[in-house]
């Protein structure tokens, strides 16, 4: 018998050694004693310097094809082998069946509304700031031209810091950062401030710690229909492509003019009919204050109110939230109850 | 401040119906509702005209009438007799339900169809004056509801001016407003002009000498008090007020106190002006002084209480001290009694910081010191005291003695304010011209003088606002008279524009989104709680009183008891008290994040920071702010389920994953180190086995572990808790890391494994970072870490230590690593484990 019949036959009796073989081990062990460095196959690869030259190479390849042979065997085997070994691990697949659980955090929704109106206004080229939440009362009030004593002090009803004879306060608006940014920056200005502020009320529609984005934008140009255009922007941004603003006037000491700002009521789409329980069928939401900076806030600063002029609103980040996600009590928010977080 | 629509309409021809009037007033900016609605219910019932009236085919009682709303004629059988074809009169249409529950059908009467039905007064809920149908004016309009012509049953309106606008405080005032922006009529007394003047003089005498009634005014601060009149009135009777005016006085909220006191009242609700009665008796002397108290003065008020007086405090005095709180109350000595015969009537102007200060320092609210803190009409005084003799004298008697005292009758000098037209576009964004702005001024009783044009104004318009409008002193405040008058409508929706800067989506500093999204992905939920807590809650976690958190803590001057006293030094009790109630309502597994401020006072004091510079503040932060990120996790690692990856609960390991996560958030740099000892002994609400403290220098940035079973009773949990909080202000580099690519080798790795036993005093990271270091020095860029990859006690191990078993990975750029190579960075490795912490190596 040639070397190449050997081959040959060593071959085919690999192929069906491998296809008895029962497991990954006994296959590798049967690869080794087959096709390994020391193997049958390779010793009659050492055979070959024996012969005679010219059949040498035909012999080479003869046994070369029948080494191929068997290696296929090996691997079509092996993945026979393999796919056994998952297919006993599969049962009754239930594609219905729970997945495997894994502990899934959510974020707070007053924290998703804080940054979801942050990114409207970070869109529209404000960049954000923060500052102290304890702050003296200059820059919480003296610069907002709300002097001591002013009647709009008790617009909000302060917390003082113990101690500091009123002159620090848990800040009752985040509009103190406004001035902190000013006093650092020169005009064109285009900022929010979004933030945690604080107000001595506590009842089913207040809580003494709430949420704050305010905005300023101060140049030498802007006017209130850019104000109102920007709120508008906004509004349909947040609310929806429908949603319009309204500006009623009111009165606060560091705008003037100045505005509460209504936006058409996104539940009952201003439809009129009875029984909105969110707009109590007023067909709007009161949702913001804003208006012109008042020139003395900008003397403050040590901004020129015969060259600068802008705008400055704020809203309750609570109270969108809610708006935004249908939550209809606010202690809710507070509360911290996983069932209630994770829906967010 | 509540307003009856009755007195409203003797002030100003209302030509709208309730709600347009509450509009008006709300989108001026004078907040109007309606508080209370005490007219019948008429829905359905409209004025008609009768068109004809004929006898009924099949009744002698009864007519066929014709009714006509104008638009519609009814045919309506009537019963009453009283009617005839020409007179207006009152149609319940069909649908219509009239009091008592009278629903108003279609129907057929002998015959005759019936559309509806002309109504009585009885039939109206009106009391019967007249007998059969009721008869309206002629001039009545067709086709109204009834409620709109006929005044049945009052409506209250809640005005609610904002605080600048003291000037509507009064009835007259809400009908000015009115009147400016709907441009309808003023009548009564809104329509009367404010007052009179005379020469500036400082003392005037009220009564008579020779009658012995009379008294001596002497003003000395003429900067808190602008004016001042009083009058004596003899011969009063005290007694209750008739009842239109008590009722009046009800509706609008006032209690009814007597005669005196309500006509007092009265006036004030009508002009806006505070007044005060004294009786004559109380005042000593025959004097009275306006001048600040001097230190040490004290005055009991009307509500009973002693005050205190410093000389900031503007006063009413007699001969012999303080008889009032100027602007703010009376004096009990004072008072108007029961058998008081005598008064003195005082009505004045003070200035409204002077009030506010006393009234503020005092916590009084009264309705004198509210109007005068946001402004009255400086040139009202003698005016209100007119009405207010008058009423007196009409409701209880009396005459008035001699002279009124006017002192400093000097009318109240009011810039004129110039009105650029330019800056109508200019602020408030839409075209204007001079002429309708004019027309809005005009309207608004500003008083413009006519237009003019300069080169350095343009075309402008000077105003010169009327004494009671003291908010409009500038440019801008006329700007927004212009806007409130055309309606905040007219104002357009523009595309702002401006310099495109770029912006980021969080503030500078702290990596807030990526460390609460990070925190997400650990399975922990975020929480939000106030930033109160009580004291007692760090008293319940064991820390000493020396403790910064307990020491250095920031209290509330007036706190509400119900949210606790100070501002919290850690997230750790609200977090704890959140898996509490989140346990009670069935929630066993908690795992919750904060990420907030967290306050100390300075070391230092903020009295640097609030003497400041330049007349303000440093700007410097007041008190030590600093972000904490925290975090609780209670129960099991994984959520339960038929195929759990593991039934265990949650351990150090799991709360330390959640800080590794924040490390890779943050990248704080490498000079942080844990300790279990030292530092973390101060963290007396961790369990002593179960704790580490996250140092840089002497400072504490942070902390993990199990809280201790002592600190927990408070809160009822029965369950192991895990938790960590880090000082990510203070972790987080100044200078953020930038991610730097480092290349990857195409050349094959090696590891090699090194067990140590190591005593419990030595920490894993100690034992790594040495066995880095050595190895890096050894084998520079190929050398790519170690990790501790088993941890064993028990047999073979001695007490007090534990068996680390390390894995060194190497790798080269250029080459495969020889063995020789690496064998020679692990003995160096050995050695310097051994000379440095005399680590045994196993075998």
């Amino acid at each position: 018998m040639s070397l190449t019949e050997q081959a040959e036959r060593l071959a085919a009796e690999a192929a069906s050694a491998f296809d008895g073989a029962s497991s990954e081990a006994d296959l590798f062990q049967l690869k080794s004693r087959y096709l390994g460095k020391k193997g049958a196959l390779a010793a009659l690869l050492k055979e070959i310097p024996r012969l005679e030259p010219a059949e040498r190479s035909t012999t080479g390849a003869g046994i070369n094809r029948a080494k191929k042979l068997a290696e296929a065997a090996f691997d079509a085997r092996l993945v026979s082998i393999k796919d056994a070994a998952l297919a006993s691990n599969i049962e009754g697949l239930d594609p219905t069946a729970p997945p495997r659980g894994r502990w899934k955090g959510h974020l707070h929704p007053v924290m998703r509304a804080w940054q979801e109106i942050a990114d409207i206004f970070v869109s529209m080229g404000y960049s954000i700031h923060e500052g102290p939440e304890v702050d003296t009362d200059w820059h919480s009030f003296e610069a907002l031209n709300i002097p001591a004593g002013h009647p709009a002090r008790e617009m909000q009803d302060t917390f003082y810091i113990r101690d500091s004879q009123e002159k620090l306060v848990l800040r009752p608006h985040t509009s103190p950062v406004q001035i902190r940014t000013m006093l650092q920056a020169k005009p064109p200005v285009r900022m929010i401030c979004p933030g945690a502020v604080y107000r001595v009320d506590n009842d089913t529609t207040h809580t003494p710690m709430f949420h704050q984005i305010e905005g300023l934008v101060v140049d030498t140009h802007t006017t209130m229909a850019d104000l109102k255009g920007t709120l508008a922007a906004f509004a349909k941004a947040y609310f929806g492509p429908t949603a319009e603003v309204r500006f009623r006037a009111s009165f606060f000491p560091f705008t003037e003019p100045s505005a509460e700002v209504d936006v058409s009521c996104v539940f009952c789409d201003r439809s009129g009919s009875a029984g909105c329980k969110v707009c109590k069928d007023t067909g709007w939401l009161e949702v913001l204050g804003c208006g012109m900076v008042d020139p003395e806030v900008f003397r403050a600063v040590g901004y020129d109110p015969d060259v600068y002029q802008g705008f400055a609103f704020g809203m309750g980040i609570d109270r969108m939230a809610m708006l935004r996600y249908g939550i209809d009590d606010l202690r809710l928010l507070f509360k911290n109850d996983l069932r209630m977080l994770e829906q967010f | 401040m509540l307003v009856p629509l009755s007195w409203l309409k003797e002030m100003i021809e209302v030509r709208g119906t309730v709600d347009e009037l509450c509009e008006l007033l709300t989108n001026a900016g004078i907040e109007t509702e309606l508080y209370e609605d005490a007219r019948p219910d008429w829905d359905g019932v409209i004025t008609a005209k009768l068109l004809s009236v004929d006898k009924h085919p099949g009744a002698d009682r009864l007519t066929v009438t014709c009714p006509s709303d104008g638009e519609r004629d009814y045919s309506v059988v009537c019963g009453a007799t009283n009617h005839s074809a020409g007179d207006v009169i009152a149609l319940a249409t069909v649908g219509t339900v009239l009091p008592g529950n009278f629903k108003i059908k279609r129907s057929k009467i002998r015959g005759v169809p019936s559309e509806g039905m002309i109504c009585s007064e009885k039939e109206l809920g009106l009391p019967d004056t007249i007998d059969g149908v009721l008869i309206l004016p002629p001039d009545t309009p067709l086709g109204k509801p009834l409620t709109e012509v006929l005044d049945a049953g009052d409506v209250i309106l809640e005005v609610s001016p904002t605080a600048n606008r003291g000037d509507c405080l009064s009835v007259v005032g809400v009908a000015r407003e009115l009147a400016a922006i709907s441009g309808w009529s003023l009548k009564g007394a809104a329509a009367e002009p404010p007052g009179r003047h005379g020469d500036r003089v400082d003392t005037a005498t009220a009564g008579v000498g020779s009658w012995g009634l009379e008294v001596n005014i002497r003003v000395d601060d003429s900067d808190g008090c602008h004016r001042y009149c009083g009058a004596v009135l003899k011969g009063v009777t005290v007694g209750p007020s008739p009842s239109w005016m008590s009722s009046r006085l009800e509706a609008c909220g006032v209690r009814s106190i007597n005669n005196v006191v309500d006509c007092t009242n009265y006036a004030m609700m009508e002009l806006g002006n505070p007044l005060h009665a004294f009786d004559w008796q109380g005042i000593r002397g025959q004097y009275i002084g306006v001048r600040r108290a001097e230190p040490g003065e004290r005055l009991t008020t009307l509500d009973g209480a002693e005050r205190a007086l410093v000389p900031e405090d503007l006063l009413i005095v007699d001969a012999e001290g303080p008889t009032a709180l100027a602007g703010v109350m009376g004096g009990q000595d004072s008072e108007v009694r029961d058998d008081s015969t005598t008064l003195f009537l005082e009505s004045a102007h003070f200035d409204p910081a002077s009030v506010r200060r006393t009234a503020h320092r005092l916590k009084i609210s009264s309705e004198a010191s509210y109007r005068f803190a946001r402004g009255v009409d400086p040139e009202l005084p003698r005016r209100a005291l007119e009405r207010l003799m008058a009423l007196l004298i009409e409701t209880a008697g009396g005459e008035l003695v001699g002279e009124v005292a006017d002192v400093n009758p000097v009318a109240a000098p009011k810039a004129p304010v110039t009105l650029r037209i330019a800056r109508i576009k200019g602020l408030l964004g839409f075209e204007m011209d001079a002429e309708e702005a004019r027309g809005l001024l005009v309207r608004g009783g500003l008083n413009p003088a006519e237009t003019a044009t300069s080169d350095a104004l343009g075309e402008h318009i000077v105003v010169h606002p009327p004494s009671w409008r003291f908010d409009i002193e500038r440019e801008v405040d006329v700007l927004e008279e212009i806007a409130r008058m055309a309606g905040y409508d007219r104002i357009p929706e523009a595309e702002p524009s401006g310099v495109l800067q770029p912006t980021s989506r969080q503030p500078a500093g702290v990596n807030q989104l990526g460390l609460r999204e990070r925190m997400a992905e650990e399975g922990l939920s975020e929480a939000l709680h106030f930033s109160f807590i009580d004291p007692s809650w760090l008293v319940e976690l064991g820390l000493h009183e020396d403790h910064p958190w307990r020491a250095r803590a920031v209290a509330i001057e007036n706190p509400l008891s119900e949210v606790g006293g100070i501002l919290r030094p850690t997230l750790l009790p609200s977090l704890l008290h959140a898996v509490a109630r989140n346990r009670a309502v069935g929630n066993p597994d908690v795992r919750l994040f904060e990420l907030r401020t967290c306050f100390l006072t300075r070391p230092g004091g903020v009295e640097a920071i609030l003497a400041g510079a330049d007349g303000r503040p440093l700007d410097k932060t007041p008190m030590l702010e600093t972000r904490k990120l925290a975090g609780v996790l209670v129960g099991r690692r994984s959520p339960p389920g038929w195929n759990a990856s593991t039934d265990d609960d949650v351990d150090f390991y799991d709360a330390m994953a959640c800080v590794s996560a924040a490390r890779d958030v943050i990248q704080w740099h490498d000079g942080m180190r844990w300790s279990t000892g030292g530092p973390a002994e101060a963290l007396t609400f961790l369990d002593p086995r179960e704790r580490a403290a996250l140092t840089r220098g002497r400072d504490t940035v942070g902390w993990v572990g199990r809280i201790a079973i002592g600190a927990l009773k408070a809160y009822k949990i029965d369950a192991p808790v895990y938790a960590f909080e880090l000082d990510v202000g203070a972790l987080t580099p100044r200078k953020a890391p930038r991610t730097q690519y480092s290349k990857i080798s195409e050349y094959p790795a090696a590891e090699r494994d090194l067990a140590l036993v190591v005593p419990d005093s030595l920490s894993a990271d100690e034992v790594i970072s040495l066995a880095g270091k050595t190895a890096t020095k050894g084998l520079k860029d190929a050398f790519k870490g170690v990790d501790v990859f088993d941890v064993y006690r028990g047999e073979g191990i001695p007490e007090g230590a534990r068996s680390l078993a390390l894995r060194f990975r190497f790798r080269a750029l250029d080459r495969t690593l020889k063995d020789k190579e690496i064998d020679a960075v692990m003995g160096k490795v050995e050695k310097a484990l051994a000379a440095r912490h005399q680590l045994t190596v196993r075998r």
